[in-house]
Order: C-alpha cells, then sequence, then structure tokens
C-alpha cells in the first residue's frame, strides 16, 4: 500500500518543480518560441503554400520546392555563386586570419596595436565597407589608378560578370578575418610552450615545429573558425546588396539575396520560404559534414 | 554549435516573417473611425481625415505635397489628409505590404509601370468622374491618363508626364567647339559628335543598367522590345541590332564609358554630373538634377533620330485605394490633388511637368533658364509613344536589366543575351 502511495508524492513532487522551472525558464522560453520556434514552423507550413503578399493562399504541396529545383534556371547559377562565395571567402579568411596571427604573435612589440589595426573593420560594418570599396574599386578608384600605373589593364571590378564576385570577396575578407585572426591568436597562445619546446630539443625545425606541433594543437580553434565562417558566409547578404543587387547578370546573386527579393521585390512569400528550407538544409548538411571530419582532424587535448 | 546553427538559420528567416508581424499592426483606426467621433467643423460636418501614402525624395519635395494637402483642407473644411513620404525604393516594399496587412492607405502614389500590377487595390473612378463636372478629363495628357485605364476605366489621375529627352553639357561642347546637337540631329552627327568628345577622359554619351534609359535609343533605331499590347520580345533581329549599335558605343567605339555600378539605376546621372558626359538621356524630372548637381551649363534637345524620330513618354499619378472607408471625399481629395491649382503649384517649383495643358505654361516659365527644355519637351510629345510595359513589370524590367549587363559589358552579344532574357521572361509570364 505504501508503495502507490509514494509514486504518487514522487509524481506531485516532480510535477511541482516543473511549474518552477516554467516560470523561470519562461522570459527566456518566450523569446525562443515567438522569434524562433514558432517563424521557423510558420515559414515551413508558408514554404508549402503560394503565398502572394496579397491575394489567395493556396496549398500547392512541395509545389515550390518543385519549381525551384525543375523550373528555376536561376536557381542552379545562384547556388553554384553561393558555393564559390563560400568556398573562396572561407578559404581566403582562414588562410590570411591565420598568417596574420602567426605573423603578430612572433612580433616582439606592438602586437597589440596590430591585433587590433586588423580587427578594425569588423567594427566599421560591412555596409560601410562595402561603400569604402566600391570607391576603391571605382574606374578612377586607388586600385585601378595603380594598376594603370605599372601599365596593366585595370578591370571593371563591379561591373564585370569575371570580376564581380572578386570584388565581393575581396570586401568580405578584408572586413571579415580579423575576427578569425583573434581566435587563432589565443590559440596560438594557447599551445603549451613545453610542448614546442620539446620539438625544437628533438631538432624538428621552425616549419616543422609549426605544421606538426602548432597547428594539431591548436586544431580547435581552427575547426571552430572554420564552421563559423562556413556557416556566415552562407547567408551572406548584405556586401552584394550595397554593392551589385547580385548583379551584372546574376553574378554575385546568392541565396540570401534571391530569398530577399523573392520575398520582398517579387511578394512571392512562399517561394521565399522554401529557399530558406533550402539554405537550412545546405548549413545543415555542409555543417553536419564538418562535425564529421572533426573526430578526424582535430586535437582535443586531454 | 546547433544552437547557433539555428540561430544563424533564422536571420534570413525571419526577414521573411517579420511581414508576418507587419500584419497585425494595421493603424487602420486611425482612418476607420475619425469619421464617426463626433469631430466636426465649424460648419456642423463631420472631418474625414485620409491617409495618403506618397513617394516623396527630399524635404523641399515634401512641403510642396504638404502644401497641396492644405489647400485640399481648404477647398473641403471637412477633408483632412495626412501625409506619409517614403522614397521611391521603399515606397514599393512599403506600399505592398500595407495593402496586404488591410491597412491600406485611402490615397496612394502610383507610377504608370506599376499601375497594372495594382490595379486590383485601386478604386475605379468612372461613377465618381460621371458625377463630377469639374474634372475635365480633356485636360489631362492622354497619353499617361491611359496607362491608368483599364478596360475603360480610370484608376487614378496623372500629376505629371514627360517625354524622355536628351540633356547635354554644353561646357564639354564648347570646350572641343563642337556644335551643339539639335532636333536635326541623326545617327551619324550624334557619332559624329560623340567622336569628337571622347577625349581626354571623356565620353559623348553614357549608358547605365536600366532599361527606362535606353528604350527610347532602341525604338529610335529601329528595335522595339514590348509592344502596346504590353508582349516582350527582344529576339527580334532589329531589336538585338539596336541593342548590339548601342552595347558597341561602349565597348568598340568607346564612347561611353563602361557601367561599373550595375546595381546603381542613377550611375548615368553620377557620371554626367561629374561633368565629363556630353548626352545624357532622361525625363524633365531630372531637371532638378541638373539645377542641384551640375556646375555646367546645360542645353536640352529631343533624342536624335537614328531610323526614326521618336521617345518614350512615362509619367506619375495618385489613386484612390478600393477599401478606403471614405470614397467620395478620397475622391474629391484626389481631384484636387491633380486638380489645376495644384498641378500650378508642382510646375512653379518645378517639380512636375503638369499633366494638364492647361497649366503647362507655368512649368516652362519656372524652366525658363533651362536652354531648349521647353521646345525638346514640345517636339518630343509629338514623336513620343507611351512607355509599353509588360504585366509584372518590376520583375521583367529587373530581367531584362540582368540579362542585359553583359551586352552592355561586352561579355555577351546581344544575339545571345537576348535568346536567355526572352527565356526568363517567357517562363516568368507563361
Amino acid at each position: 500500500m505504501s508503495v502507490p502511495e509514494k509514486k504518487a508524492g514522487f509524481k506531485r513532487k516532480r510535477k511541482s518543480d516543473f511549474g518552477v522551472a516554467l516560470v523561470f525558464l519562461a522570459p527566456n522560453l518566450i523569446g525562443f518560441l515567438m522569434f524562433t520556434m514558432i517563424p521557423m514552423a510558420f515559414s515551413l507550413v508558408m514554404s508549402l503554400y503560394d503565398w502572394p503578399l496579397t491575394g489567395e493562399h493556396t496549398f500547392i504541396g512541395l509545389g515550390n520546392f518543385v519549381k525551384l529545383f525543375t523550373e528555376d534556371v536561376l536557381f542552379w547559377k545562384i547556388m553554384k555563386n553561393t558555393l564559390v562565395y563560400v568556398v573562396a571567402y572561407v578559404a581566403f579568411n582562414v588562410l590570411i586570419a591565420m598568417g596574420m596571427a602567426v605573423w603578430i604573435t612572433s612580433l616582439k612589440k606592438a602586437n597589440e596595436f596590430f591585433r587590433s589595426a586588423f580587427f578594425l573593420p569588423m567594427m566599421i560594418g560591412i555596409v560601410s565597407s562595402t561603400m569604402i570599396f566600391k570607391w576603391i574599386l571605382s574606374d578612377a578608384g586607388l586600385v585601378n589608378s595603380l594598376i594603370r600605373f605599372f601599365g596593366g589593364e585595370a578591370p571593371n571590378w563591379f561591373g564585370s560578370t569575371s570580376t564581380a564576385m572578386v570584388a565581393v570577396v575581396i570586401v568580405s575578407v578584408w572586413q571579415g578575418f580579423g575576427y578569425n585572426m583573434v581566435i587563432f591568436i589565443s590559440g596560438l597562445l594557447g599551445v603549451s610552450q613545453s610542448v614546442q619546446e620539446a620539438a625544437k630539443i628533438d631538432g624538428a625545425n621552425a616549419v616543422q615545429t609549426f605544421f606538426r606541433v602548432t597547428l594539431p594543437c591548436m586544431s580547435p580553434s581552427i575547426f571552430f573558425a572554420v564552421v563559423m565562417t562556413v556557416i556566415s558566409s552562407f547567408q551572406v547578404f548584405d556586401q552584394t546588396f550595397v554593392s551589385t543587387m547580385g548583379g551584372p547578370n546574376n553574378e554575385t546573386n546568392t541565396l540570401v539575396l534571391y530569398l530577399y527579393n523573392n520575398a520582398f521585390k517579387y511578394q512571392r512569400l512562399g517561394y521565399a520560404s522554401a529557399i530558406a528550407w533550402v539554405l537550412f538544409f545546405c548549413i545543415l548538411i555542409v555543417t553536419a559534414f564538418l562535425m564529421k571530419q572533426q573526430k578526424r582532424f582535430v586535437n582535443y587535448e586531454s | 554549435m546547433k544552437k547557433r546553427k539555428v540561430a544563424a538559420f533564422l536571420m534570413a528567416m525571419l526577414m521573411t516573417l517579420s511581414l508576418a508581424a507587419c500584419g497585425g499592426s494595421g493603424d487602420d483606426a486611425k482612418t476607420d473611425g475619425n469619421g464617426m467621433d463626433g469631430t466636426q467643423t465649424d460648419g456642423g460636418e463631420e472631418i474625414v481625415e485620409l491617409r495618403w501614402l506618397n513617394k516623396c525624395e527630399s524635404e523641399a519635395e515634401a512641403a510642396i505635397w504638404q502644401q497641396l494637402a492644405d489647400n485640399v483642407t481648404k477647398e473641403y473644411p471637412n477633408i483632412k489628409i495626412t501625409i506619409e513620404n517614403t522614397d521611391w525604393t521603399s515606397y514599393w516594399t512599403k506600399l505592398p505590404v500595407e495593402l496586404a496587412s488591410g491597412s491600406a492607405p485611402d490615397l496612394m502614389y502610383m507610377h504608370f509601370s506599376r499601375a497594372s500590377d495594382y490595379k486590383n487595390s485601386m478604386l475605379p473612378l468612372g461613377e465618381y468622374i460621371k458625377d463630377d463636372e469639374n474634372v475635365n478629363m480633356e485636360d489631362f495628357y492622354s497619353g499617361i491618363l491611359d496607362c491608368f485605364t483599364f478596360d475603360d476605366e480610370v484608376y487614378a489621375f496623372p500629376y505629371d508626364f514627360g517625354p524622355y529627352v536628351m540633356y547635354y553639357n554644353k561646357d564639354l561642347f564648347d570646350k572641343y567647339k563642337v556644335e551643339y546637337p539639335d532636333e536635326e540631329t541623326d545617327w551619324e552627327e550624334f557619332l559624329e559628335i560623340c567622336q569628337k568628345l571622347s577625349v581626354d577622359g571623356n565620353y559623348g554619351t553614357v549608358f547605365c543598367s536600366s532599361c527606362d534609359y535606353y528604350i527610347p535609343q532602341v525604338l529610335s533605331l529601329g528595335g522595339e522590345i514590348i509592344d502596346e499590347n504590353g508582349t516582350f520580345e527582344i529576339t527580334d533581329k532589329e531589336t538585338t541590332d539596336a541593342l548590339q549599335t548601342l552595347a558597341d558605343l561602349i565597348n568598340v567605339q568607346g564612347y561611353a564609358p563602361k557601367i561599373a555600378d550595375t546595381a546603381n539605376t542613377v550611375w548615368n546621372w553620377e557620371q554626367f554630373e561629374a561633368g565629363n558626359i556630353g548626352m545624357l538621356i532622361d525625363g524633365p524630372w531630372c531637371v532638378s538634377n541638373v539645377i542641384n548637381y551640375c556646375d555646367f551649363n546645360v542645353g536640352y534637345t529631343i533624342v536624335p533620330a537614328a531610323r526614326q524620330h521618336v521617345t518614350t513618354i512615362n509619367g506619375s499619378g495618385l489613386a484612390v485605394s478600393n477599401t478606403t472607408k471614405h470614397p467620395k471625399e478620397a475622391y474629391l481629395a484626389l481631384q484636387s490633388l491633380t486638380g489645376p491649382a495644384a498641378q500650378q503649384i508642382l510646375a512653379e517649383n518645378g517639380r512636375a511637368l503638369p499633366s494638364r495643358e492647361s497649366v503647362r505654361d507655368y512649368y516652362y516659365e519656372a524652366m525658363s533658364e533651362q536652354d531648349g527644355l521647353e521646345e525638346a519637351i514640345k517636339a518630343s510629345l509629338d514623336i513620343g509613344i507611351p512607355y509599353h510595359v509588360t504585366e509584372n513589370f518590376s520583375e521583367v524590367s529587373t530581367i531584362l536589366n540582368s540579362g542585359m549587363d553583359v551586352v552592355f559589358s561586352g561579355e555577351a552579344t546581344a544575339e545571345e543575351a537576348a535568346k536567355d532574357i526572352q527565356a526568363q521572361v517567357d517562363a516568368l509570364l507563361k
């Protein structure tokens, strides 16, 4: 007889705990539901509808996705552009950030100054940076003047299909590498001196020490930087919105910009939601892939 | 990491959904309740408050519109108008959202090229025009009124209009001792002028990725992209030849600079204002650019004739939304805002070439310092045709503009690009 009583008592206790927990969680939970969960669920529903801004919504099942993948000629071009941007941006960002981090940590003096200086573009904001680069890369701008001075042929940076994406990547890397640089600097400083000295005593030269000892030791920060940069680069929007609006001839049109145009310019909310979910799965798949590689390449010191 | 991923994704998605949020926050109450809350004029009439969503680019312009709204209240003491001014780009985001969320304004700005897209949101004016003895519809320039007419029903009244004319930098012509262009200038002479001016980093003319600027020249060269039925057909040989001829001015002859900013719809103006461009084609609404930003003398003439004398005409107007609670008052306000007195004010301020013929001379008077503008406009009206648009023109023009980027940059021929553009437009409008 005493057992069920106990059980009931336990249940009641848990219930009351739950209520209290809910109260404490409420502020965060409400925000999460209102701004994350419900909008996400809602966009999934919208992606199954033909949902113009004005007029009737009609349920079309997977129609938006079918149209996106089979009929929309622009979509594949945009997919390609996005991937080109992600690969180029992540590669240059990580390499430059790493190079800068190694150089700055090796400095005896003024490393704080350089650290701040290279981080500064992050503080300016991407829109202003892009505006500045539009001037620098304009026909009479700094870069083209220099190219002409040395006798080269000056490209039409943002206006030509062959260089527009290059220009967008240049702006983005200049603006964004400072963040990874700071992560790498802290990674480099975190590598134990004793391990490096041990390598030196064993006869490793500087290059060997860097690639065989330092780099593996800081692989967690490299992994973190790469994953974050990949995720953020899939969402590239501001640079292209300000500089090219996706032009010339959609050469710099990327997924989020296409999503924006569909939603706000062409008023196809269902279609835009479908694009949002495609973007979500792109990021999901790439991140899952990177996470899997983590076991092979990333060294967590015990 | 997972949370960050979700959060990251939501950045994109929230943009989409912010619209849904707008839906609930309409300010209908402002316009709805006022007829019933007992506010009255001195004469005992109930006061009707109207909300007017307007396109406006500057403080100076806003003051003119306010004056027009105040004059409506003087004429009809029971009508009060609240203006909400928004610039061009934001306007076309704001208006659809307000219409969709059930908080439509009573009065709205309407551009001729978007009229067909918003036809279902505008109040047909036929029955009000019939009962109105003062409206004098014949006074409106018919070409632009036609753009607001669907199935014999007028949906908006134009307040301005304008043919595309040619602006030229007189100082640059003087510097190189080149004769000014005039109404007789043909294509050969146009090329000759371009050649003489395209020296020392100067250019004879300029293009921009927006099709509005080059369509008059395409027509003049014998091409046609959109016909009077709104059919989009760009692959005809005459049309692709015309487009190629224009692109060659940039890439072969070097008479125009390479378009460096394809996202900027006034890039050509920025070049012209810098003073090293000879000739530019645009409508008279941009004379204010000359007055405010050009520190050199500018002359005006018609678009040079290649195979024929032709130019396009477009314009703007105002409409009443079909969900307004006060259609009668909104119509009266609309009639007053586009009436002769209002257009006279717009004309005297140089804001608009009046769509009403009866007050057009006030504009010419206000613009008397602009050399040749009056003659250019009058001659252009004789050769002008309405700027034809397709259905869903905002999207079609985006396809056309971005497809033409590669032609103007010399990376594709007009023929190749035309096929690509046509396929995209066909897929959209099918």
